[in-house]
């Protein structure tokens, strides 16, 4: 695409680090706990409890202790959305689960896709890096879902395989767009101006805003 | 490397060898072979995701590809389309981050540390 987008990722972690094999968990229909385990014969067992119309949940969760939940998962290309002072100073990894953009059925959902008219999801152009910078098989063209992002502790984070990594440019990007999913459609990417109607970048006029020209 | 993998249709689960369906047309065959086309497709579209890839990588396995179980033919026009797309982004992309970085420059030595909790540790 002629755009620095992706590069080999640094020996220390960094937001913007592709993460393969990553837990990405599916929206929860029920929330269904393990019991208490059992080790019989080298086996563990255990009752799954708080299945709507049959178990209770265990009483230890209603009280506010932790419990652990059956959760319906992927395993899948992630993105590190933590900043780089929290992976420094925090244990906690927020990843960001990639969406290959062929799972759009619809050509239009595509172009929208890529022209980030969805703020919950963000284009990624299929990396470009040669077989001498990574030998890795990578991803295609594809997006991030801003809708599915999971919490791993670093030792987790660790043993995943880190092939490739956003440069600079494409993690502010990716934040920008990550602010726009969260407060929704007050930030657009175009929008007519209020004196002449002609539809203007938004991104240009705050540019131009912070960074006035001299004759201002 | 992996290719895309077609959903199986009914005709072409049931044509599979070694599987032992109901005769056609008898209760319970479209039920039984619909049953195992999505077991079929399951294993496809997991040996795609996680293969050979995964297991030649030893303790850090990687995907190979996605699955493109619902990849569709597109048209030259389709095409055309999404090309377009794929230039304006490309073309907006160093719009969009110098803004970014202009906004972030006066902002960044404000941030505070985040508080560290003992139960998230």
């Amino acid at each position: 695409v002629g755009i620095a987008f992706y590069k080999i990722p640094e020996a220390t972690v960094r937001p913007g680090d592709v993460v393969a094999l990553a837990p990405s968990y599916r929206a929860l229909k029920e929330l269904v706990h393990v019991g208490q385990q059992q080790t019989s014969k080298g086996q563990v067992s255990a009752r799954l409890l708080g299945v709507p119309g049959y178990e209770e949940p265990p009483k230890a969760a209603l009280q506010g202790k932790d419990t652990k939940l059956v959760v319906p998962a992927s395993l899948t290309w992630g993105v590190l959305l933590t900043r780089g002072c929290d992976i420094d100073q925090g244990p906690q990894r927020q990843v960001a689960v990639l969406r290959p953009l062929s799972l759009l059925q619809e050509v239009s959902v595509k172009e929208a896709c890529i022209r980030g008219e969805h703020s919950s999801l963000y284009y990624l152009p299929k990396p470009d890096l040669s077989a001498d910078e990574c030998s890795t098989p990578l991803f295609d063209e594809s997006f991030v879902d801003f809708r599915f992002i999971v919490s791993l502790h670093k030792d987790a984070f660790n043993k995943l395989a880190r092939p490739v990594s956003f440069t600079r440019d494409a993690v502010l990007d990716l934040y920008f767009s990550w602010m726009r999913h969260t407060i929704g459609p007050q930030v657009k990417r175009k929008a007519p101006c209020g004196s002449c109607g002609t539809e203007m970048e938004i991104f240009q006029v705050a540019e131009d805003f912070l960074q006035p020209q001299p004759e201002y | 490397m992996p290719q895309w993998v077609p959903s199986p249709s009914l005709d072409q689960a049931a044509a599979l060898p070694g599987v032992k369906l109901a005769p056609a047309g008898t209760a319970g065959y479209e039920e039984q072979v619909a049953r195992f086309a999505q077991r079929l497709w399951r294993l496809l579209a997991g040996s795609v995701t996680t293969g050979s890839a995964a297991l030649e990588q030893g303790s850090r396995p990687v995907l190979s590809l996605f699955p493109s179980k619902f990849a569709e033919s597109e048209s030259v026009e389709d095409k055309q389309r999404l090309e377009a797309a794929r230039a304006e982004w490309a073309r907006s992309f160093s719009a969009r981050v110098d803004t970014m970085r202009a906004m972030l420059s006066n902002n960044v030595a404000s941030d505070s540390p985040t508080p560290v909790i003992a139960d998230d540790e």
